[in-house]
């Protein structure tokens, strides 16, 4: 069975189920169990603060409290690239599944997104924190601006989603995909503003860096919980732009490879 | 489709490239043109296979290993699609095929039946209407509530075929599967599979045991490597194939 909007509504309820095991199971094997949510970012920007705020003295954008500044980039990163990092393996883990049932397969890559969103809520909660903690000196109280919190989130849940789609059916095809992945990721995160902002690229630069959503996306989620403002609206326009063209290229690869999946596994 | 088929097959052909090295990595999909044919095995598992089966009726297939009996069933429950040709199932097709594979170990035995049910395209109302006839056809008692990590073989089978029997299906597609647990639930779940023939629109068997095909079946198909050899009435069919050389 071919993943089509159609059967995968019909599945909704399954996508869902699918999610909170993933959530399920990734706490359950942990000592700390759900203490991760919080302390995976925490931890996570305090590595970068500590090396590149710290040691370097580099990175320290004006009038900006550097590790809030991080937070919002990382948090939005690690959601992304986690998504990607382990739909991968998606399908091939579910083999014996895929091998006994007839289902869209997409399913299986669209619940790992889902469950990492999850955890990206939960860190832009651990965020929210900070910024009232910086208050509006250098961050900023609770505004109405931070209701477009979740639109935003949807615009990289967009883009997540497509490539994650992608990776899965090459996942299950090339063994190799996993690596190709790990590095691309890792580029990808520098070229994206993650440490830094888009105002300390070169100027002839930024529009091909633009191209890239996370440069969007990482300095939508800044201009709100920084500095408490609305992020600039063609922002939000060519981020929602390369989120559909990822979701419509990422379905349509993934359709195309999908039927010849199950005799891979 | 024509109204009175349930079932239509035509120039069926599934080819399997099999890699020597098991996955395919990207060095080799790259260099795909310069690999020497005998680095990628083609088997034709079926080849120009085609018949219909009509509403009511039920379907043996018989053939010798490797005769492409399986890959028919996975081509029929639309598990896998064929490389050439058609097939087309009118209704809710169920596949009593690899009993109790798709288990999450890690979930309860009661959260293994939602899961299945789901994937299968049920929605959660249907299943909770099911779920206590499934637990107590399995007779799990308490442990529906504990991981199927936990479980023996045994349990694990009366659990599998419990969700699997209870969906009630139009179509049925069995792949051997007749002796699931103990001799007092084989019965037990050999009086319930006559149910289900007895409720479906139509069946589709798979065995090596020609009392079973027998039994169960009005017609029936041998494959021979991948080919129709014979369709007609079982016995004929049955008797020529019990004939054969070799």
């Amino acid at each position: 069975m071919r993943s089509s909007p159609r059967n995968l509504w019909v599945r909704r309820h399954l996508i869902w189920a699918l999610t909170l095991s993933n959530l399920k199971r990734q706490n359950k094997s942990s000592a700390l169990g759900y203490l991760w949510w919080l302390l995976d970012p925490l931890l996570m920007t305090g590595v970068y603060y500590l090396v590149v705020g710290v040691l370097f003295h580099r990175g320290n954008p004006p009038e900006q409290p550097y590790l809030l500044f991080l937070l919002c980039g990382l948090i939005s990163w690690k959601a992304f690239s986690d998504s990607v990092g382990q739909s991968v393996l998606a399908i091939r883990a579910q083999a014996a599944i895929v091998k006994a049932i007839s289902f869209p397969k997409a399913v299986l890559p669209l619940a790992v997104v889902l469950s990492n969103t999850a955890y990206f809520l939960i860190a832009i909660l651990v965020a929210v924190g900070l910024a009232v903690y910086y208050g509006p000196e250098h961050g900023t109280w609770p505004n109405l601006y931070y209701l477009m919190l979740p639109g935003v989130v949807l615009l990289q849940v967009l883009v997540t989603a497509g490539l994650s789609l992608l990776v899965a059916a090459l996942g299950v095809l090339y063994q190799d995909t996993g690596n190709i992945t790990g590095h691309v990721l890792r580029m990808w995160y520098f070229l994206s503003p993650g440490l830094y902002s888009l105002s300390m690229v070169p100027e002839r630069a930024r529009p091909i860096f633009r191209l890239n959503p996370f440069a969007e996306l990482m300095t939508a989620y800044r201009d709100i919980l920084i500095h408490g403002r609305c992020p600039a609206w063609e922002d939000l326009g060519l981020a929602a732009a390369l989120g559909l063209a990822s979701l419509l290229a990422g379905f349509l690869v993934f359709r195309r490879l999908e039927g010849r999946l199950v005799q891979r596994l | 489709m024509k109204p009175e088929n349930v079932i239509e097959v035509e120039g069926l052909g599934m080819l399997y490239r099999v890699p020597r090295s098991r996955r395919t990595s990207l060095r080799e999909a790259l260099f795909r043109s310069l690999l020497r044919r005998d680095e990628i095995m083609e088997v034709w598992a079926l080849r120009e296979v085609a018949f219909e089966l009509r509403r009511g009726e039920s379907l043996g297939v018989v053939g010798d290993n490797g005769a492409g009996k399986s890959t028919l069933c996975l081509l029929l429950s639309q598990i896998m699609e064929p490389t050439h040709g058609r097939v087309e199932v009118a209704g809710r097709v169920s596949a009593l095929l690899s009993l109790g594979a798709g288990f999450q170990a890690d979930l309860t035995g009661r959260d293994n039946i939602f899961l299945q049910g789901m994937y299968l395209g049920q929605a959660r109302e249907e299943i909770r209407a099911r779920q206590d006839e499934i637990v107590e056809f399995a007779e799990l008692g308490d442990f529906i509530d504990v991981p199927v990590r936990t479980y023996s073989s045994g349990m694990r089978a009366r659990l599998a075929f419990a969700i699997a029997a209870a969906i009630k299906p139009e179509i049925l597609i069995v792949d051997e599967l007749m002796g699931v647990g103990d001799q007092r639930f084989r019965q037990k779940s050999a009086a319930r599979m006559r149910e289900l023939i007895a409720e479906a629109r139509a069946l589709v068997v798979v065995s090596h045991g020609m009392d079973t095909i027998r039994s169960l079946c009005t017609r029936t198909i041998w494959l021979d490597r991948g080919r129709l050899l014979a369709d007609g009435p079982t016995d004929e069919v049955v008797r020529r194939y019990e004939a054969r050389g070799g």
